[in-house]
């Protein structure tokens, strides 16, 4: 290949031997016909890293105006911003009433500042486990008098887990039901005096392969998000008003999560 | 319910951009797998570079179409994994050709039935920016401006690459073209 004379840099005597010897060392064009089609063909095997960055913009919008109009519904309803971790209810009426929420048998984290009863462990099978500690993962509710519940969550209290928290003093936290007691085999009933609060936040469900976000409100149920793992990809296979399917594939492996809500206010998950 | 985010990516996926990354493909694939045979010493290795390179520029193709020089990009990263791959092998290689040149050096032809090619052992020994700067230069013909770019490299650098490694193979080329 004879090479071109560069005017930013002075030809060099050996240039022809060197194109000569660097050509012999470089071996024949290829064909890349084959290489495009080839190319083409392993595109699609990755569909999760095609989306246009438009697409994400988009979609991030979408979702925070779902965010937004739940948030709004629920404070016009007095009721809480954002849905307590899995682990953790602001009341357990209230949860029954809309999702339900599945509680580990040590409950709710109760610190000095705590404002939230320790909620029975759903008897609900088809809730799947939370992952790992969700009280890390999920940002408790506000308080009632507008103090913050980090305390709650960032510094538990040994003593508390098991155990029904104590009402912070100076606080105007809700006492816990009496009727409610906390305890691992406990099954809570809705206190006949506890509103039922008709819009709940968005619930995060972990399961193999990533993170789904289920938001029930007036008995419509959506998910406004769907969160991979690392090296897993997903697809919504179904989305109707009856029933959403989430696929999540990693290479072999796949895990089928579908949806669907019950006539009682709780949504179906069932796992494949 | 908002469940249209899967769905906007699916209406999103516009493969509109691909006519013209494919005519860089075809123009620029050749020049690369060449120029990346040299730096890694190996044709096949070369091809899942450069091909890997262009796959990652199809998934951006939407950001990368209003570079002002996406093939800049490709073949700056191609070079890059080429580089990763050459940096794990570069031990046995070095020792593997050396001791083809040696087996041709004195004689012994039993070794190995590979030929000798001094040229493929200096520059298996070379520091990499070096060595892909030659390749740049001497099998797709690119000017330092173009060679700086792929590289990540000042102008000035690139120069000192060339000449360093001029002086480094120029004794072997004259000797091989008299020979």
């Amino acid at each position: 290949m004879a090479v071109a004379p560069d005017r930013d840099e002075s030809p060099d005597p050996d240039d022809a031997l060197f194109a000569r010897a660097f050509d012999h060392l470089a071996g024949p064009v290829p064909d890349g016909r084959a290489g495009w089609a080839d190319l083409r063909a392993r595109v699609p095997a990755t569909p999760s890293r095609r989306a246009p960055r438009v697409a994400v913009v988009v979609a991030a919008a979408v979702t925070v105006a779902f965010v937004g109009v739940v948030t709004r519904r629920a404070s016009e309803h007095g009721g809480p911003l954002l849905q307590p971790p899995l682990s953790t209810a602001t009341s357990t009426a209230t949860a029954r009433a809309t999702v339900p929420v599945r509680s580990s048998s040590t409950a709710s984290v109760a610190g000095p500042s705590a404002t939230v009863p320790a909620a029975a462990p759903s008897t609900d099978p088809t809730w799947p486990t939370p992952v790992g500690d969700d009280r890390a993962d999920v940002d408790p509710p506000p308080a009632p008098d507008g103090t913050s519940s980090d305390r709650a969550r960032t510094t538990p209290s040994p003593r508390a887990r098991g155990a029904t928290p104590p009402a912070a003093p100076g606080t105007t936290a809700p006492a816990p039901e009496p009727s409610a007691p906390a305890g691992p085999d406990t099954t809570v009933t809705p206190a006949p005096t506890a509103p039922a609060a008709p819009a709940v936040g968005p619930q995060r469900l972990v399961v193999e392969g990533g993170t789904i976000v289920v938001a029930l409100v007036d008995g419509r149920f959506g998910v406004p998000s769907v969160i991979a793992d690392a090296g897993w990809s997903y697809e919504v296979r179904k989305a109707e008003a009856d029933r959403i399917e989430v696929r999540f594939r990693n290479g072999d492996r796949e895990a089928s999560v579908r949806l669907s809500p019950r006539s009682d206010g709780t949504v179906l998950v069932e796992r494949h | 319910m908002s469940i249209s985010v899967e769905q906007l990516f699916v209406m999103s996926d516009v493969t509109g951009g691909t006519p013209a990354l494919e005519r860089l493909y075809h123009q620029h694939v050749g020049g690369m797998v060449r120029s990346l045979t040299v730096v890694v010493g190996d044709r096949e290795t070369a091809a899942d570079c450069v091909q890997e390179a262009f796959l990652r520029a199809h998934e951006r193709w939407h950001l990368l179409e209003r570079y002002e020089d996406p093939v800049g990009w490709i073949r700056h990263v191609a070079l890059n994994l080429a580089r990763d791959v050459h940096r794990r092998r570069r031990r046995g290689r070095v020792a593997h050709l050396r001791l083809v040149a040696d087996s041709g050096r004195h004689g012994d032809r039993d070794v190995t039935a590979e030929p000798v090619d001094r040229l493929a052992v200096e520059l298996a020994v070379l520091p990499p920016r070096q060595r892909a700067a030659l390749a740049l230069r001497y099998v797709e013909g690119l000017t330092v401006r173009e060679i700086a770019s792929a590289l990540g490299i000042s102008e000035g650098a690139v120069k000192f690459h060339l000449h360093a490694g001029r002086e480094r193979l120029r004794p072997l080329v004259r000797r091989e073209e008299r020979a």
